[in-house]
């Protein structure tokens, strides 16, 4: 927000750049080399669907895209708070194949307009005793997090902390801690 | 590439630029008449005090007014929750901050029924009245609508406009600069509360684009509107102030002119066409 912006009262959207995404397939050889961690072949987008028949009609494109493919298809599911997540599933050893998924989703709501109503993407990561982990993407920041949960609704932050350590040098990770909200239960997990 | 929803509306930046042009007229005109006066009258060492005082003034009590900010929310017994606390409130907060792509204000509940939300600072209050009325969605709107007023900065803003119109009307209280004061006084105070009118509609805009769902703004305004209790506010008067930084208006007989808030009406066209905008496909 510059200073106009405030004058003004009005909100700028945030130029996104969704290329990021891809570094993934490489943090992902470096997470497993580092820390043992390989994907699970699992990710997801969240957004806030928008009403009106707009946005109804666009993700039904969306969902038609990416089971054009063979594989199995995408999964929705409305979370608590109301937000829509699709699920896409992959072979664990394609985890660019996910990726691409992942980016299309994110392209097409940003190119028809609906890119405010991003939140993020995630991809899902197996540790060597079955920790579960997930690398978030923050749309709106350009920037991945590293969620562990826990049973219980709780975090393993120093998992976090050593997985930000390990895929530092690949990723852009969040360095503000504060906007690494968990995602409790979200699919792809 | 098609666009549902322009994220500015130019009207509405008119309406503000041309609201802050006339405040601005208006203080150096008041500024500018006072010193001429004093110097006319050859009081040389007071036109300069005046001066002085108007600019010092004016800055050190936009000032004052961002340190009282504390005691009000002490007023109102606004306590802040953690996530452990409040799970479901902090984590449509931290959905929407994600969204928005803004760091996350401070949470914090207000124990008292009046449903209202305030967003301070780096502070967002919640009523416990308006965590019993309103559904999730409905929450999430109100939310997404102080998110707004934060990310404009929207109590800044406004506490330097209305500054020096205040230190005309209480400090220009000696003989004849008493008129001249109350006069700045009430113009800039007019002018200060129609700014605030055209803010909140930008809020609700910034709320109901962040979230996508205008309608459910709407739903939430028309039932605070309604359900707000007649009784008198007792423990909301020390909002009053800062009434352009609620949800909904507090409670009491106000002529339209002096209101900090558009009428529910307008609220309620906008919020329609920006969702029938969202309907339109392709």
């Amino acid at each position: 927000m510059g200073f106009l912006d405030v004058i003004l009262g009005r909100s700028k959207p945030v130029k996104p750049d969704l290329d990021r995404l891809f570094a993934l397939s490489t943090a992902a050889v470096t997470l497993e080399a580092a820390a043992g961690f390989t994907p699970t072949g699992l990710g997801s987008v969240c957004f806030r669907a928008a009403e009106g028949g707009a946005f109804a009609q666009l993700e039904k494109d969306i969902r038609e895209l990416l089971d054009a493919d063979a594989g199995p298809k995408v999964e929705a599911s409305t979370d608590s708070y109301g937000y829509t997540w699709l699920l896409a599933r992959h072979d664990p050893n394609e985890l660019a194949g996910l990726v691409t998924d992942l980016h299309a989703v994110n392209a097409t709501l940003e190119a028809n307009g609906f890119g405010p109503s991003l939140l993020c993407s995630l991809v899902g990561f197996r540790g060597p005793q079955g920790q579960r982990l997930a690398l978030v993407y923050l749309y709106k920041r350009g920037t991945f997090y590293p969620f562990a949960p826990q049973p219980g609704e709780k975090r393993d932050n120093a998992l976090e902390l050593q997985i930000r350590a390990a895929v530092g040098a690949d990723l852009p990770v969040e360095a503000d801690l504060s906007r690494w909200f968990p995602v409790w239960g979200a699919p792809g997990l | 590439m098609s666009r549902p929803l322009r994220l500015g509306d130019r009207m509405l930046a008119a309406r503000m630029i041309a609201i802050m042009t006339l405040l601005v007229v208006l203080y150096v005109t008041a500024l500018l008449a006072a010193v001429a006066f004093l110097i006319h009258g050859q009081h040389w060492g007071m036109a300069v005090l005046v001066a002085i005082l108007l600019v010092v003034g004016g800055v050190t009590m936009a000032g004052q007014q961002g340190g009282s900010r504390r005691r009000l929310l002490a007023e109102l017994r606004a306590t802040e929750v953690g996530p452990a606390e409040a799970p479901d409130l902090h984590g449509t907060l931290d959905r929407l901050c994600g969204l928005a792509g803004i760091a996350k204000p401070r949470l914090l509940i207000a124990d008292t029924d009046l449903p209202n939300a305030l967003a301070i600072g780096r502070e967002l209050c919640v009523t416990r009245g308006l965590l019993d009325r309103l559904t999730t969605a409905e929450l999430e709107a109100v939310l997404a609508h102080e998110l707004g007023h934060l990310a404009h900065r929207d109590g800044l803003v406004l506490e330097y406009a209305a500054a020096p119109g205040l230190v005309c009307g209480r400090y220009l209280r000696v003989g004849i600069y008493v008129l001249f004061g109350q006069a700045v006084y009430w113009l800039s105070t007019l002018l200060v509360r129609m700014l605030s009118r055209a803010r909140e509609l930008s809020a609700d805009r910034a709320g109901a684009m962040l979230t996508g769902r205008p309608s459910d703004l709407a739903a939430a305004l028309v039932k605070l509107s309604a359900g707000a209790p007649q009784i008198p506010a007792t423990d909301l008067r020390a909002v009053q102030p800062y009434q352009a930084l609620l949800c909904i208006e507090m409670p009491g007989p106000k002529p339209r002119r002096l209101s900090a808030h558009p009428p529910l009406e307008t609220r309620l066209r906008r919020l329609a066409t920006m969702s029938a905008l969202l309907g339109r496909r392709g």
